[in-house]
Order: C-alpha cells, then sequence, then structure tokens
C-alpha cells in the first residue's frame, strides 16, 4: 500500500530531523556562569590596557547549603587583562569550565583612572551591542581599584548586588544619587550630555556609596569627583532625588532636622541676547524630625516660618556651593538644565547643543526656595524660657 | 547581479526550498489518506440474525417450533404451554428469565387466562379475529401489548424482556411488556460530583434515563427519537431535543450521522461518540459526554441534542465547543462572582497544565536570562548534580506522574491510596534527595498535574494531558520560540475543527454577544435574556423581562 | 444555520486588517521617525500618516464597492483589459510574496538575536511556514477565525506591555511641541506611511465581507486600532527614551522594554511575553500575504487554491532568504514601502478614476443578466 510506504519514510525524516537539529541553544541553566558585576580598571601594559574583574555567581557551591554556611561567599571573581572587554569575556573560558552569561549583569564599577583615560562610550561599547545585556545594570565610579571593591566579602551578599541594592534607600538621604543604570547613561552619551555617576569605596570589610564622579561631555571623560554633600546639592537641582534629610542649624545653633517628603525644582531659563541665565525655583514639602532647641513653640506660626525660611537658606546655600564648583571646576551641566532650555528655546539649543557646557558654566543662576512645613511631629515642646 | 547568481547557485538554499515544500505536502497526503480511511466504505454483506424465511402460522406447534429454531435452545427462555381458561384452547406463554416481572406476569397475565370465563362477551371464540379480540380487550391486564406477525421482531421483543404470547389459531404474536430487570438505583454521578446540585446521575436502562428528564420538564416539545444501533445487537438509541428549540438544521445532521453509523455492537457511548464525531485524527474531544440529567436538561434548554444509548450512563450532547469542555453546571447553581473567578481559574489551569512544564524547559535551558536573578540562581542552586538535561528530568517526572495517576485509578480504592503513598514517597523524596531530579522540578510537575484535574470534563483532561508532552518537546527543540509555534498550531488546529459545523473554538470567534456573557465570565443570570446564539436556536428568547 | 459559509464577518474583517497592519513596523517605525523627524513630534507624524492611510482606504473601498464580490484579480481586468489586469495581479501577487518573505525574515532575524543565537535562521524559518501551510491550506473562513481569535489578545498584550513603560515614561521628552515648527512632522510621513502598508490587502477582502456595505466602517476601525497603537507605541518610547536615544538603538521598541524592570514579579523581564506575542503578530500577517498571493495565483491560472499555496512556499522560502545582511532586508523594507505606495494609492486611485470615467459599475441585476 502506497500510504504505508509513506508513514515509513515519512517518519524516518522526522527522526532523522529530530535527531539532526538537536537543541542548538539549549544549555542547562547549572552549566551556566552568570555575570553579576563588571570592574573595569586600568592595565598595566600597552599590550592589554583594561584589567576586567568578573564576578561569577557560583551556582555550583550553592548545592549543599552546608557548603555555602561554611565558606559564605557566594561569588567568584576572576580578573583577566586585555585590549577589549568581549576579548576578555571570551577569555574568561580559559579559566572556567562553563560559560559566562552576561543577561543577569547588575553592575559595573569603573576605575577613576579608566575613567578619565577613556572615553566612557568606548567602554560601554560591548554591554550596549550585546543581545543579551539588559540596559539595567547600574553603572558606578571608584577611586580604588574597581576589582578590590568587588572582592569585598560581605556575609550571605553577592557584593554587585549588594551595591545595586543601595539605591533602593534612595528616599532616606539627599546624598544618594539616583541609580545611574546602563540605559540612562547611555542616553546621556548620545544625546551629548555630561553624566554624573554614583561613587563607591570600600572600607575593611563593607563597601559604601561615597559621592559621585562627573563625566563630561566634550570627550566623556571623568572630569573629577564630587563629595556626599556635593551630592545633595546636585539633587536639590535636579529634582530627581526622592527626599531624604536636610539638616541645618537655627540662629543660636541648634540642629533642626527637616525631612523632606516630596520636593521639585523647575529651573526656569532665560535667554537673551547671548545670555543665558536660570531661575531655580524648589518647592519642598516635609516634617520636622528633630529639633534640639528647648525654648521653641512649634504650633508658633512665626515660629514655622522662621524654620522654613532658615531651611531654604540652606538649600540655596548648598545648591550655590555645589554650582560653584560644576560651572567653575568642571564646567559640566550635570543637574539636566539643558532639558528645560532645550523645551523652551528649540531651536536655539540646537546650535547651543555641541558647546552646552560652555554656555552652562557661564549662565547666572537665581535661586528661589520654597520650604513648606507641614507637620512638626507628635511632641509638642511650650516656648518657655530658661 | 552577481550576487544574485551567486545566490542563485547555493545549493543549501535549493534544499531548503526543496525540504519545505516537500514536507508539507507530503504530510498532507498523508494526513489525507488516514481521513479517506473512515469514510471508505467496506462493503459487507447484509447479514441476517435472524432468518427471514420463517413466517408464523396459525399452528401453534409450529409458531413455538420456529421460535425455538430462532432463540436456540438457550437454557433462560421458558415455554409455557396452557390451555385457556374458557374453551381448552392451547396457548404458550415465551418470555425470558430474569427479565420479565414474574409476579405481575401472574398476576396480569396467566391468572385471567387460566380463569378466564365465556359469560362476559359474545363473542364467537373459535373464530381468529375474536380470540384476539377477547385477550387484548377483555382478558390481559398489561397496559403495553403489540400485536405484530414479523417474525424478527417477535424474536428481538423476545429478547429484549418482553412476554410473548401464541395462541393457537392465531397467525400473530402478542407482545406483552412486563419487563423487569435488576438496575441500579439513582445514585450521585461518580465522575462528576458536584458539591451543589441534584444528586443524581444517569443509570444504565435508557427508559429511566428518559424518564428521569421527562420527570424535570411538562414541556411537550420535549422530544424523543428512537434509532436502532448495532447491526447484530440492535441497541436502542434515543436522541432528546426540545422541538422548538433545537435547529433543524443540527438535528438533521445528529440524525443523519446516527443512521449512517455502522458497528456490530455499541457498548457504551464512546462508541457513538467515536463514530459521529467530525475529527477522529483530533485530540480534543468533539462531544461532550455526562452523566449528569440536570446538565443534559441545560444543554438541550440551549438548543443542543442529547444522544443517549441503553446500557450507559453516559449521554453524548452535541455540538460540544473547547469552552464548554471547561464548564460546570455548579457554575450556574452558585452565585455569579465566585462561579465567574472559578471559571477563570480552569481558563488558567488548562493552560497551566500544557504549558507550566514547557515554560520551565525553555526558560531553564534556553532563556535563562529573562527569568529573575534570584530565580535563576536559585534554580541552578537546585539543579547542581541533576545528571540529566531539564526535558529529560521533565519528562522523567511527567512519565511517573501519569503512570501513578492510571494506577491509582484502575486499582481497587485501598490499594490505590498504597499507590499513591509509595508515589509520592519515591517521587517527592526520594528522587530528590537522590539528586535524579531537582525539588523545583517536582513543584513544577505536581502544580501541572494538580491543574490537569481541575477540567470539569474528563476526557477535555485527558487531552491536554497529552498535549502537555508534545508542548515539552517543541520547548526542548526551540525554546519559547517552539513554545510559540505549539501554541500557534494548537490554535489553528482548533480553529480548523469543527463539531457539528459549529466551530470548535465558538466564542473565541464569530463573536457574539450573547456567548460572551458565558465564555470566561459567568454573567448574572439575568443579563442571559437569550439563549446563546452560538447554536443557533429556534426560540432564542430565555426570558422577557430585563 | 449559518454555519461554513465562505464569507467573512466584519469583525473578523475589522481584526484582519488590523492585524495586516501590525507588523514589523512596531520595530522599525520609531528608529525610521527618529532619524527622519528629530524632534519629539513623532507621534503627530504618525497621526497624519495614518489619517491619510484612511483616506487611501476610502479609495479602496469606493472602488471594491463597485464590483461586488469581485477580488481585485478579476475587476482589474474589467477595468484596464486583459493584458495590463493581468499584468497588475502578477505585480500584486509579486508585492504580497515579497511582504509576507520580508516579515517572516524579520521575525527571523529578531528571534535570533533575542532569543535563538545559535540555531540557524533557516531552520526559524522554515519551521514557522510549516505551521502556516497548516493554516493557508484549509481557507479563509479558519484564518479568518484564528485572526479574529488571536489578534484581540496580542494586541491587549502590547498594549499593556508598552503601557508597562510608563514606568521610566518622561513627559520632557516629548516637549517642546512643534518646537521646530511642522517641517520636521512633514518629512516623518514617508516612513509612517511605509508602515502603514497592508490596506491593499482590502482589495482581495471586501470581496468576501458578508456585508460589503460595513466595508468603510471596516477600514475606519480596523486602522483606527492599529495607528493608535503605533502612536501609543511612539510616545510611550519617546518619553521613556528619548527621541535622540530612538536614533542610535536599533529595535527602540525593545530597548524600552529592557529598560523597565518589575522587580519581585514573576516575570522581571518583559520582553519575552512581547516577543512571543510580536511573534504571533507576525505570523497573522504573513498568513494574510500568503492568502492574498495564493488566491491571486489561483485566480490567474488553473490552478487550485491549495495547490498554489503550496507552490508559493516555494517561492516565500526563497525571497526571504535573498537579502544577505540586516541592511540589505531594511533597502527590501523600503522597497516594499513605496511598492505598497503604488498599489494603496497610485493603482486604485487611477483604477477608480478610469471606472467612473468609464461609468463602470456592476450590480448584483447585471451579474445575474451577465
Amino acid at each position: 500500500m502506497m500510504s504505508k510506504g509513506v508513514v515509513r519514510k515519512f517518519s524516518l525524516c522526522m527522526v532523522v530531523l529530530l535527531c539532526l537539529s538537536g537543541c542548538w541553544d539549549s544549555s542547562d541553566i547549572e552549566n551556566i556562569g552568570f555575570a553579576i558585576g563588571f570592574g573595569i580598571d586600568p592595565g598595566d601594559d600597552e599590550q592589554a590596557p583594561i584589567q576586567l574583574t568578573t564576578q561569577v555567581a557560583s551556582t555550583k557551591k550553592q548545592g549543599g547549603q552546608a557548603a555555602t554556611a561554611q565558606q559564605g561567599k557566594l561569588f567568584q571573581n576572576i580578573t583577566l587583562k586585555g585590549n577589549s572587554m568581549q576579548d576578555i569575556l571570551r577569555s574568561l573560558a580559559l579559566q572556567l569550565p562553563y560559560p559566562v552569561f552576561t543577561d543577569h549583569l547588575e553592575t559595573i564599577v569603573i576605575n577613576e583612572d579608566t575613567a578619565s583615560d577613556y572615553d566612557l562610550f568606548i567602554l560601554l561599547d560591548q554591554m550596549l551591542r550585546d543581545n543579551v545585556t539588559r540596559s539595567s545594570p547600574a553603572v558606578l565610579l571608584t577611586k580604588q581599584t574597581a576589582g578590590d571593591v568587588l572582592d569585598v566579602n560581605i556575609e550571605g551578599e553577592i557584593t554587585s548586588r549588594y551595591i545595586n541594592n543601595f539605591f533602593e534607600n534612595e528616599s532616606s538621604t539627599m546624598k544618594i544619587l539616583p541609580q545611574k543604570r546602563l540605559g540612562e547613561v547611555t542616553a546621556n552619551l548620545i544625546a551629548g550630555t555630561s553624566v554624573i555617576l554614583p561613587s563607591v569605596t570600600k572600607g575593611k570589610n563593607t563597601v559604601r556609596l561615597d559621592g559621585a564622579g562627573v563625566i563630561r561631555a566634550k570627550d566623556n571623560k571623568l572630569a573629577g569627583f564630587l563629595t556626599d554633600n556635593e551630592v545633595e546639592g546636585i539633587n536639590w537641582l535636579s529634582g530627581n532625588g526622592e527626599g531624604g534629610l536636610l539638616n541645618y542649624k537655627d540662629e543660636k545653633g541648634n540642629t533642626i532636622i527637616y525631612e523632606i517628603q516630596h520636593y521639585k525644582a523647575k529651573p526656569k531659563p532665560h535667554y537673551q541676547n547671548g545670555k543665558l541665565s536660570f531661575d531655580v525655583q524648589i518647592t519642598a514639602q516635609g516634617w520636622i524630625t528633630e529639633d534640639w532647641s528647648l525654648t521653641s513653640n512649634n504650633l508658633s506660626e512665626n515660629y514655622i516660618a522662621k524654620l522654613e525660611r532658615l531651611a531654604g537658606d540652606e538649600v540655596v546655600k548648598i545648591m550655590e556651593g555645589t554650582m560653584e564648583k560644576l560651572q567653575q571646576d568642571f564646567k559640566t551641566d550635570v543637574v539636566q538644565f539643558y532639558d528645560s532650555f532645550r523645551i523652551a528655546y528649540p531651536r536655539d539649543y540646537q546650535k547651543m547643543k555641541k558647546d552646552w557646557d560652555t554656555y552652562f558654566a557661564n549662565a547666572d543662576v537665581q535661586y528661589d526656595v520654597e520650604i513648606k512645613i507641614v507637620n512638626t511631629g507628635d511632641l509638642v515642646k511650650e516656648g518657655r524660657l530658661k | 547581479m552577481g550576487r544574485i547568481i551567486e545566490f542563485l547557485a547555493r545549493t543549501d538554499v535549493w534544499l531548503g526550498t526543496i525540504v519545505v515544500v516537500l514536507v508539507p505536502v507530503l504530510s498532507a497526503l498523508l494526513f489525507k489518506k488516514l481521513k479517506e480511511l473512515r469514510r471508505k466504505t467496506n462493503v459487507r454483506p447484509k447479514q441476517h440474525f435472524i432468518p427471514s424465511n420463517i413466517v408464523l402460522t396459525e399452528k401453534l406447534t409450529s409458531n413455538v417450533k420456529s421460535i425455538k429454531a430462532i432463540v436456540g435452545d438457550s437454557s433462560d427462555i421458558i415455554f409455557r404451554q396452557f390451555k385457556l381458561g374458557n374453551d381448552n384452547r392451547s396457548c404458550s406463554i415465551v418470555h425470558i428469565d430474569g427479565l420479565v416481572d414474574a409476579q405481575q406476569l401472574q398476576q396480569a397475565v396467566l391468572h385471567p387466562l387460566l380463569h378466564g370465563k365465556q359469560a362476559k362477551s359474545r363473542l364467537n371464540l373459535f373464530r381468529s379475529q375474536s380470540i384476539k379480540d377477547y385477550l387484548l380487550n377483555h382478558t390481559i391486564e398489561v397496559s403495553d401489548i403489540k400485536v405484530t406477525k414479523e417474525i424478527d421482531k417477535v424474536a428481538r421483543q423476545l429478547l429484549s424482556g418482553s412476554v410473548l404470547l401464541l395462541v393457537d389459531g392465531l397467525d400473530e404474536v402478542l407482545i406483552l411488556s412486563v419487563k423487569k430487570w435488576i438496575s441500579r438505583s439513582v445514585e450521585d454521578p461518580i465522575s462528576e460530583p458536584l458539591v451543589r446540585g441534584p444528586r443524581m446521575g444517569f443509570i444504565e436502562n435508557l427508559r429511566d434515563n428518559t424518564a428521569i428528564l421527562r420527570r424535570m420538564t411538562t414541556d411537550p416539545n420535549l422530544t424523543f427519537t428512537d434509532f436502532e444501533v448495532g447491526e447484530r445487537t440492535k441497541k436502542q438509541l434515543t436522541i432528546a431535543y426540545i422541538r422548538d428549540i433545537a435547529n433543524d438544521e443540527l438535528l438533521t445532521e445528529v440524525k443523519r450521522r446516527i443512521e449512517d453509523l455502522d458497528i456490530d455492537h455499541a457498548a457504551e457511548s464512546g462508541y457513538i461518540e467515536q463514530l459521529i464525531e467530525d475529527d477522529y485524527l483530533s485530540i480534543f474531544p468533539q462531544v461532550q459526554s455526562t452523566e449528569r440529567p440536570d446538565r443534559v436538561m441545560a444543554a438541550i434548554l440551549e438548543g443542543r441534542v442529547a444522544i443517549m444509548l441503553d446500557g450507559t450512563p453516559y449521554v453524548l450532547i452535541a455540538p460540544a465547543t473547547f469552552s464548554v469542555m471547561l464548564q460546570s453546571p455548579e457554575d450556574y447553581y452558585e452565585r455569579w462572582i465566585p462561579m465567574s473567578l472559578i471559571r477563570v481559574l480552569r481558563y488558567i489551569a488548562a493552560l497551566l497544565s500544557v504549558f507550566l512544564p514547557s515554560f520551565y524547559i525553555a526558560f531553564v535551558s534556553f532563556h535563562q536570562g529573562l527569568i529573575p536573578t534570584d530565580l535563576a540562581l536559585a534554580i541552578a542552586g537546585t539543579r547542581v548534580g541533576v545528571p540529566f538535561p531539564t526535558i529529560i528530568e521533565a519528562l522523567l517526572m511527567e512519565v511517573s506522574i501519569e503512570l501513578l495517576r492510571e494506577a491509582g485509578v484502575r486499582l481497587p480504592k485501598p490499594v490505590g491510596q498504597t499507590v499513591g503513598l509509595v508515589g509520592a514517597l519515591i517521587i517527592g523524596e526520594a528522587a530528590v534527595q537522590a539528586g535524579l531530579v531537582s525539588p523545583i522540578m517536582v513543584i513544577v510537575v505536581s502544580a501541572t498535574a494538580i491543574s490537569s484535574f481541575v477540567s470539569p470534563q474528563y476526557n477535555a483532561g485527558i487531552a491536554l494531558r497529552s498535549l502537555r508532552f508534545l508542548s515539552m518537546f517543541s520547548a526542548a527543540l526551540l525554546g519559547l520560540y517552539g513554545i510559540s509555534l505549539f501554541f500557534l498550531a494548537l490554535c489553528i488546529h482548533a480553529v480548523k475543527l469543527k463539531s457539528f459545523g459549529l466551530p470548535y473554538v465558538t466564542p473565541g470567534t464569530l463573536y457574539s454577544k450573547e456567548d460572551w456573557k458565558d465564555f470566561f465570565l459567568r454573567l448574572p443570570l439575568f443579563t442571559m435574556r437569550k439563549r446563546p446564539a452560538e447554536y443557533y436556536p429556534k426560540d432564542q428568547v430565555r426570558r422577557k423581562k430585563k | 444555520m449559518k454555519l461554513g459559509t465562505n464569507q467573512i464577518t466584519t469583525t473578523q474583517m475589522i481584526a484582519l486588517l488590523s492585524s495586516a497592519l501590525i507588523a514589523v513596523g512596531i520595530f522599525t517605525l520609531p528608529r525610521n521617525l527618529a532619524l527622519k523627524v528629530g524632534t519629539p513630534d513623532l507621534w503627530i507624524s504618525t497621526l497624519i500618516g495614518g489619517i491619510f492611510s484612511y483616506i487611501t482606504c476610502l479609495i479602496i473601498v469606493s472602488l471594491c464597492l463597485r464590483f461586488k464580490q469581485l477580488t481585485f484579480f478579476q475587476f482589474n481586468k474589467l477595468i484596464v483589459g486583459k493584458w495590463i489586469g493581468t499584468l497588475l495581479s502578477v505585480g500584486f501577487i509579486g508585492y504580497a510574496l515579497m511582504i509576507g518573505s520580508f516579515e517572516i525574515r524579520s521575525m527571523g532575524e529578531l528571534t535570533q538575536f533575542y532569543l535563538l543565537e545559535e540555531t540557524p535562521i533557516t531552520v526559524i524559518v522554515i519551521s514557522m511556514y510549516w505551521v502556516a501551510i497548516y493554516l493557508l491550506t484549509s481557507g479563509i473562513n479558519p484564518i479568518a477565525r484564528l485572526i479574529e481569535m488571536l489578534t484581540p489578545l496580542t494586541i491587549c498584550i502590547f498594549v499593556i506591555v508598552i503601557l508597562l513603560g510608563l514606568e521610566v515614561f518622561e513627559l520632557d521628552n516629548l516637549r517642546p511641541v512643534l518646537g521646530l515648527g511642522i517641517t520636521p512632522v512633514l518629512k516623518g510621513l514617508t516612513p509612517t506611511f511605509l508602515t502603514f502598508s497592508g490596506t491593499e490587502f482590502l482589495l482581495v477582502f471586501i470581496a468576501m465581507m458578508q456585508k460589503p456595505k460595513e466595508a468603510k466602517k471596516v477600514a475606519l476601525i480596523g486602522l483606527a486600532i492599529p495607528v493608535s497603537i503605533y502612536i501609543l507605541a511612539v510616545v510611550v518610547i519617546t518619553g521613556g527614551l528619548s527621541v535622540e536615544r530612538m536614533k542610535h538603538q536599533k529595535w527602540p521598541t525593545f530597548a524600552l522594554i529592557q529598560e523597565y524592570e518589575y522587580r519581585g514579579v514573576l516575570f522581571e523581564r518583559f520582553e519575552s511575553l512581547f516577543l512571543v506575542v510580536w511573534l504571533i503578530q507576525m505570523f497573522l500577517t504573513y498568513v494574510v500575504c500568503h492568502y492574498v498571493a495564493a488566491k491571486g495565483v489561483a485566480t490567474l491560472t488553473r490552478l487550485s487554491y491549495k495547490k498554489a499555496s503550496y507552490m508559493l512556499l516555494a517561492a516565500v522560502y526563497f525571497i526571504c532568504l535573498i537579502p544577505s545582511d540586516l541592511n540589505q532586508l531594511e533597502k527590501m523594507g523600503t522597497l516594499i514601502g513605496w511598492t505598497s505606495f503604488a498599489f494603496s494609492f497610485l493603482v486604485p486611485a487611477l483604477l477608480l478614476l478610469i471606472a467612473w470615467m468609464r461609468g463602470l459599475k456592476l450590480d448584483d441585476e447585471q451579474r445575474s443578466s451577465a
């Protein structure tokens, strides 16, 4: 019968096809190393100018839980030198018995020297091109060796993830810059604007966020670092923070803590006859959460108004300090004033885009801060004199 | 230009072209052949199980002899000769022992015959017409009496439990229906238990079943039409429908298919189902089967047709769609909000039972980057030391679950429980501890198994369970892409499938407002003012007021 | 019972038209637009392009309604004679084949890039063709049913996945509106219009509608759905990525989906979901193209529709392998766009003009007499 022959041939074909085809892309999850963090440092010689530390989550050891507890290390760092990122990544194959996938990359830490020697765009090129790396890893700078920062062993944590999780504290302090993800950095690089990246330092057995580094738009290289307090100013100016504390003193020197619940920064650009100036309007709402003065009556409107005024002055002081550094030392706009200018003067911006940082550095900035205290907490102090 | 020529010269392109065309063409031919197999009519000689050359005569002895010749020498057939009480005429009663209500036979038939008195009527009993008249009108106290001359009908009736009364001088046989046989009492249907709803299931006796349906309504339009199926066994088959609701085209189609079916013996309604369904190569059941009378009643009130076979409690309902397979009568008995949620849950369960293991395979062995980092690390950690690739591991577990289930179903209850226990121990504990499978795989497999039991229609559940394996293979071959292709192929198959002319995925296509009220959600009853449009009922309105 | 007719309902027609329009464009349009326009006014271009497409649709509809129940392949002979008509038909078939293979090839490239790096593209493409032919051989009814069943699902998931991108949305990226005037917006019309190719398939499908009177409604709704999805996508992508970045991303839509991340949900990353849905959508678009081509071949020659679709399988496979790399594929896309312009605007407009001047019209009475 004809159909029988056809059946036999057909099933034979299918079986052969299935066997031949196999599963090209199949690879079991336990036989893969997941790169969780990258640390980029300068290499010492000409041939291999880049040193890449890859932090690989060690799944092999997680099998027995006892093993994990004893060794207490969930990752494995491999440091290799080479002249390109992809090259180094592939060289890992010489050291590790399993392929390394970068799908789960969480953090990229870049050393100060590398950042000032290389265009940031070049350093990140491989990750942007790669089809599996996502745009979510956080990019950070460090003054120390990036490899050493990643090497810090924190009990039960993978360092890269640990660093990345810092940014969830964004709403508790103004001294943390919002997380700069790879995607956002790329957006800045492509748009030709300066970038500010948080910086991380390692302590003895810890890592901490510490200030930020500024990448200037001119050549995408590191211009310098800002301190924690200046980062606070950046957050006030850009309006990107989520809230935090404002620590200031009243005229008698008593410490007062103002907790910002939400705030807004609105730079208003003015451009006339080639003169650029900004009016920065800041409005904030928050609570008084600590007040060391004993004589105050926090129910009196006068007193509240005084506190509000003082807080506003403090904010202006912080911003002026930061702005001076940005305009004088770094000459970079990392507080996104260009955005408001682009919206207000789209045609002029097209022309000024290239040298925006120079225009920014010469701009006049006025501040107008309005702080509102909506609550002074559960405690009422009667104004009594001692 | 040169590039094009170079391209034209590439052999792999030509080879691919041949493959891409040849494989579907060949498989189409194959399927065509397979489909024709069913349509091929086997010419078989007309079978006569009852010799038709025998005719009834007026002589009792020869008639009795003829019947003996037909039914043979079976020990359970009782021939009782006697004389009529008033004129000593020879009579004979033939019946099957065990199928007849002996008491009624004695009281309503034998007693009046043996003690009959001439006085009451002035009939001349020596004429054959008048003896028939006498027996029918004056003597026998049975309501269902038929008189026939056809010998094969006589034989069939005898064998189905009727009592034959043969009278000397009469060339006809009186068929008295005093049937009684052992029959199960009406019980809660085992395969479709409900928390709320009538505790009543069909039983094996067709007449009882039609009576159960009749008891549910006094609508004169409820119609039963009888057929006989089985060339040899001649089982009684009844289709039930509401005359002024069921669509005529549907009805003629059902009748045509039943009349066309050719089978020796239909042991269960499953036989009928397989013989009348549209596509025998499909994995989906295209006819619904149930043993719940309330379900059948609801279905025929929607304009569908129920097919009942003698000897089985399972009643078929046609046409059926996929959404029907995920509905339970209880959806309508409880309040609409929880039942809508439960129905959505069933759809999710159906999806999970097909796709969960394949998604696991795809994510674990193909797209590790697409799952959250913590989960990826956790899975990787548990899989360390497992000697098999994920697909083998999954197959191993799925097959053993199926084995367990099958073993548990067939065994007597106490043993079945032991099997379950042992299986759970082996699969859940030992296999993991021995490092043969990863604990996450156990979770995946058991979640899949549980969701496949959610389906309220047992046969739909089986279909989904077998689809799961195909889905796993496609995932193992091409990952997520393979799953998408499989999903597409499944959808295409479902879209091509029809049940008695009704597309199988109906409310999902050919949208109609009425059907969507009872699709993913079960909207409040007052909104379902009309009958579902998918069955094209003649009487569309269910209730007038909004 | 109206079961088993050879016609398609109005809802099916709407689903069919919108799924023919949502295709590769969802990946390529944002970048092409950003390159041409350069300002955040991309969405205005999309909107205007959509309106223009609606006008062409109206031309097609009024042309088709003149010749009730005749497809493009049949009525063009009546208008311009046998030879030119055949030429037009052949051109249309070739165009349908090209667009179909283009969709499949793009699908293959993307799948390979994001999902199956090592798998040869021929395997990806061939398996898709096989699934497609399983559907295609059974004619228009199952096709329409499948599209009707899956399109709402895919559209919902598209919208959800794109709306989830609001997490990274910044309104400032969309401002200023018309900052550089209207000129950049007009520049964006070409890529938009090229993306909305697919309306010309109405030329064939209106003949199969159960209620051809509703063809205008079909054109309106069937166009409004994809256009609003495109606008939504363009707006959210512009807001999430900024115009500058859209220019530099090969597939901005995908970049947007990669940009956001919802921690703690089972799916932290939505690109898998998006890709799967998009695969299905591409499949539907391809099926529509292949059906049109096979229908055309069956009308022109004596081949049955089934045989024609099997034969065309070879053609689409062959065509889809012709572009050797992504750049050539993009060139092919542009070529298709311009052909589409011809078939969705120029040809119907000319035909309508000629038919109107010659007073050609085919009504039911005339057909019965003829």
